[in-house]
């Protein structure tokens, strides 16, 4: 039980963040995590070893945070994100400024994003999952992911917020 | 194309904008943790968390209660019906072997062609005859049992009803007899009522011949008990059937189209124009040609359940010239018996597989119910 208590404890603030992208809300994100978390802990038993246990968990904090979304609709109704405004200062103040500019740019094209495109991009550039660990997070085939992710790479490349910045990429 | 290292970038700056509740999970915890201080050991919280949703063997254990419960109604449901019943299928078929009558029917319920002759089978033992007359399997042995003229087990209740009577002897005379007997029998059928409905004959060596005689129903002992006394009976198959149901169906769906015959003609009656008169009488000519039918049919039952067929096969002594007679010892017989009973044994257990097949089945359809409906739970829940 307590290798448990600290493997969420560890796992909270990626798993807090990773609910912030997908809900661009920290309240909801709070109580999605907060209720995920009470999920894993309820089906402690079938917990899978190894490798399989993050991608469980993480399927437990989107299935949350899906639930919240599909119910609450929260996810278009948040044009007023103050994330921007509370960004971390940084020691370079060109960096700062550049992180800045991509983080809104990012933000506005990721809400662009249809919630299954968005989800595995989140679960992939964020927290870090494999593929197949994103299959399992959102039941759905590797192969499935894989053209997700394509398709969602795409989508935002051509994103008139990020169009400058695949630009930039691409002239460097 | 955007780079993935520009959205790792990206988003990670996003998140990094996201402060973490530094309470949260303690808070979480602190939920988590007054379960397991409330419950008095770790098997109680086992048990409470358990409760819903039960675990797989709790789906197993109650899916094959379920289908243990849903067999034993099955079978008690259609326990109530006697299907065996005389009554209840209307139709008795009483086969009986005056071997039988001798030497007992075997446990396979099969007739054996056994001579009770000590001419033709010293000792009494076994003899193969040819196909004259094929065996005939067993059903009941309480009539003609004594060789005398005892009715049928189905017997008319009352006036309404309708039984068919047919039966069918294998007869065998002594050589040179055979005209004889079928003189005897049609003389017997006049007798009694009845006449000869047809005759056959065969000639040469070994003569043969078969009558089909039709008596009144209540003739029919007689005529079987006389039968038997011109020879000897090597079997006798006799049948009633019960058409009691088909008589009175006939019966109403002739009066109904009675009825709606005269309904027509007195709309004929009324009819003004050609157009209407032949319409109707159109109508009227079908009902008719139906009534004709059915009375027709009505005809015919009406003749078989007045009159009862009896088949006379009639062979002569010298027709098993050619049986073999081959002496069964104590041993053999007990070796017949032993390969009876494997086979009976055989059959037993080939019935028996088929419930237990069946109940294999429903619990793994029960199972694999379990499964799918434990998965569906466990999905909703996480």
């Amino acid at each position: 039980m307590d290798d448990l208590e600290a493997w969420l404890d560890e796992a909270y603030p990626r798993a807090y963040r990773t609910a912030c992208l997908v809900l661009r809300s920290p309240a909801d994100a709070e109580d999605a995590v907060q209720e995920a978390f009470l999920r894993v802990w309820r089906f402690r038993d079938a917990i899978p070893g190894g490798d399989g246990r993050r991608a469980w968990l993480y399927r437990v904090v989107v299935n949350a945070c899906l639930s919240r979304l599909r119910g609450d609709k929260v996810w278009r109704a948040r044009t007023d994100d103050d994330v921007l405004q509370r960004l971390p200062s940084q020691s370079d103040p060109q960096r700062e400024a550049e992180d800045a500019a991509l983080a809104a740019c990012l933000g506005d094209a990721l809400a662009r994003l249809p919630e299954h495109l968005r989800v595995p991009v989140v679960l992939r550039y964020y927290s870090g999952l494999p593929e197949k660990d994103i299959a399992v997070a959102i039941q759905r085939r590797p192969g499935t992911v894989k053209s997700r992710l394509s398709e969602a790479r795409r989508r935002l490349s051509e994103d008139p917020a990020l169009a400058e910045w695949a630009g930039l990429e691409v002239a460097r | 194309m955007i780079t993935d290292e520009l959205l790792e970038r990206g988003l990670g700056e996003i998140a990094d904008g996201y402060d973490v509740p530094p309470q949260a999970i303690d808070d979480i915890l602190d939920q988590l943790r007054p379960a397991d201080a409330v419950a008095p050991d770790d098997t109680d919280v086992e048990t409470s968390h358990r409760r819903w949703p039960p675990s797989r063997h709790t789906w197993l254990l109650s899916s094959a209660a379920a289908v243990v419960v849903l067999i034993l109604v099955a079978f008690i449901v259609g326990g109530g019906h006697n299907d065996g019943s005389p009554s209840a299928g209307g139709k008795v078929t009483n086969t009986v072997s005056d071997r039988e009558n001798a030497a007992g029917v075997g446990a396979d319920g099969s007739v054996k062609m056994m001579s009770s002759s000590p001419g033709s089978a010293p000792g009494g033992g076994t003899v193969s005859v040819p196909a004259a007359a094929p065996p005939r399997p067993a059903v009941t042995r309480d009539q003609f049992a004594s060789g005398g003229g005892s009715t049928p087990s189905v017997v008319p209740s009352d006036s309404l009803t309708k039984i068919v009577q047919t039966g069918s002897m294998d007869l065998q005379v002594d050589k040179g007899k055979v005209d004889g007997a079928v003189v005897a029998l049609t003389k017997q059928a006049r007798v009694l009522g009845g006449f000869v409905a047809s005759s056959q004959s065969v000639g040469g060596d070994e003569p043969s011949a078969s009558v089909t005689l039709r008596v009144p129903n209540s003739s029919f002992p007689d005529l079987l008990a006389q039968a038997r006394g011109l020879g000897k009976v090597l079997s006798v198959d006799t049948k009633s059937a019960d058409v009691t149901a088909q008589y009175v169906d006939l019966q109403a769906r002739l009066h109904a189209l009675g009825l709606t015959k005269s309904t027509y003609l007195n709309i004929l009656t009324k009819a003004s124009t050609i157009g209407e008169i032949l319409s109707v009488q159109q109508r009227v000519n079908d009902i008719q040609t139906q009534i004709d039918q059915l009375q027709g049919q009505l005809k015919v039952l009406t003749d078989q359940t007045s009159y009862a067929t009896l088949t006379v096969s009639i062979d002569q002594k010298a027709s098993i010239k050619s049986v073999v007679v081959h002496h069964q010892s104590g041993l053999g017989k007990a070796v017949n018996r032993s390969v009876s009973r494997f086979v009976h044994g055989v059959e037993a257990i080939i019935g028996v597989i088929g419930p237990i097949v069946l109940v294999l089945l429903l619990v793994a359809l029960g199972w694999l119910l379990a499964k799918v409906g434990y998965r569906i739970v466990r999905r909703q829940m996480v």
